[in-house]
């Protein structure tokens, strides 16, 4: 195996690392709300076992807080399956929507971090053909990029559209300008994704085509 | 004396559980989830112990451990993290933090490190304290 496809592997082991991380530390928080909300119900349970009397409204919101964070884990766990399934076909039918909405999902924390808002915007269905992983790669670099340039307080917009068969996924709401060595990377991820990145400055946006 | 404790995680949910869970063991809390707002507390309220989440919205654990040890010495604080990486727990000791825990927490190890807390930081005030008598009796010539 050459240097460079040895570097390409590890570009997307990176990618797939920092979006695991991301997801564990999701997980973790999940986690840790789960285990003081038990720890009240054993808390509470023992007083009651010293006589006290327990409220049973109480007992319902606590139930209810558990219940709002185990299908806040299910939503992050059918997020990392579908991420993680992303790198079963090197090329296959891509829903660029479905899949610059997961991007963004798996960015929450980041976005949050950032204070940065990102808004999907509404819109048709758009279809291709493509490495869905590498894809996601080129997103996802391409919006923390974005989160940086438009800074604290940002507000960043994403759009997919489609016209005379090229696909495009827009970010809009950048700051300033990016360095040249965050487009080279970009560009070089946009090659193996077999797209097309575009840095318009005057209008603060990147688009990729595909 | 009741642990007088500031608990900061952008995790509202986290925050109030844990929170009630430390009154129920007689602690007096003030919890935050705006990292900012809990440094405007540390200027000016004292605590025994910080609990401070390591990765919050804005701010970084790191930053704001380095704003609280340079701003009040004396506090305490102990830094709550989801990952736990080896790299940023020493570099945490490191610049002052007593402890790391690690999420989910256990309530006793907290309540455990809580009170380790209150007792390390109560020498710092007296020895502080006698720095200051020493100074005033040897300028006074008393």
């Amino acid at each position: 195996m050459g240097a460079t496809a040895l570097q390409k592997d590890r570009d997307g082991l990176c990618f797939f690392g920092q979006i695991s991380a991301a997801i564990s530390h999701d997980l973790k928080n999940v986690l840790a709300i789960i285990n003081e909300d038990a720890g009240l119900l054993q808390d509470f349970s023992l007083m009651a076992a010293q006589g006290m009397e327990l409220d049973p409204q109480r007992l319902i919101k606590l139930a209810e807080k558990v219940q709002g964070q185990v299908k806040r884990g299910d939503g992050i766990i059918k997020n990392m399956n579908r991420f993680a399934h992303s790198v079963d076909l090197p090329v296959c039918d891509v829903d660029f929507r479905e899949l610059t909405e997961l991007v963004i999902s798996l960015l929450t924390r980041m976005a949050s971090r950032k204070c940065v808002t990102v808004t999907f915007k509404e819109g048709e269905q758009v279809h291709g053909k493509g490495d869905p992983f590498t894809i996601q790669m080129l997103m996802a670099k391409g919006l923390e990029y974005a989160m940086d340039s438009a800074g604290r307080d940002g507000e960043l917009g994403i759009e997919v559209s489609s016209a005379d068969s090229v696909n495009a996924v827009t970010i809009s709401g950048l700051g300033e300008t990016l360095p040249d060595e965050q487009l080279a990377e970009l560009e070089s991820i946009a090659v193996k994704a077999g797209s097309e990145s575009a840095y318009v400055p005057q209008d603060n946006i990147l688009i990729f085509k595909f | 004396m009741a642990e007088k404790v500031l608990l900061v995680d952008d995790e509202k949910e986290f925050v109030e559980g844990l929170a009630e869970r430390m009154e129920l063991r007689g602690m007096n809390v003030t919890a935050c989830t705006n990292p900012q707002e809990a440094l405007d507390k540390v200027d000016a309220e004292g605590f025994d112990a910080i609990v401070l989440d390591l990765q919050m919205p804005g701010i970084d654990g790191i930053e704001a451990l380095k704003h609280i040890k340079k701003a009040r010495p004396e506090m305490q604080v102990i830094l709550l993290s989801g990952h736990a990486t080896v790299e940023k727990g020493i570099e945490a000791m490191k610049l002052g933090a007593m402890d790391f825990v690690e999420k989910p927490a256990d309530i006793n190890v907290l309540t455990d490190k809580i009170k380790k807390a209150q007792a390390k930081k109560m020498i710092l005030v007296e020895e502080k304290t006698e720095e200051k008598v020493k100074d005033i009796l040897s300028h006074k010539g008393w």
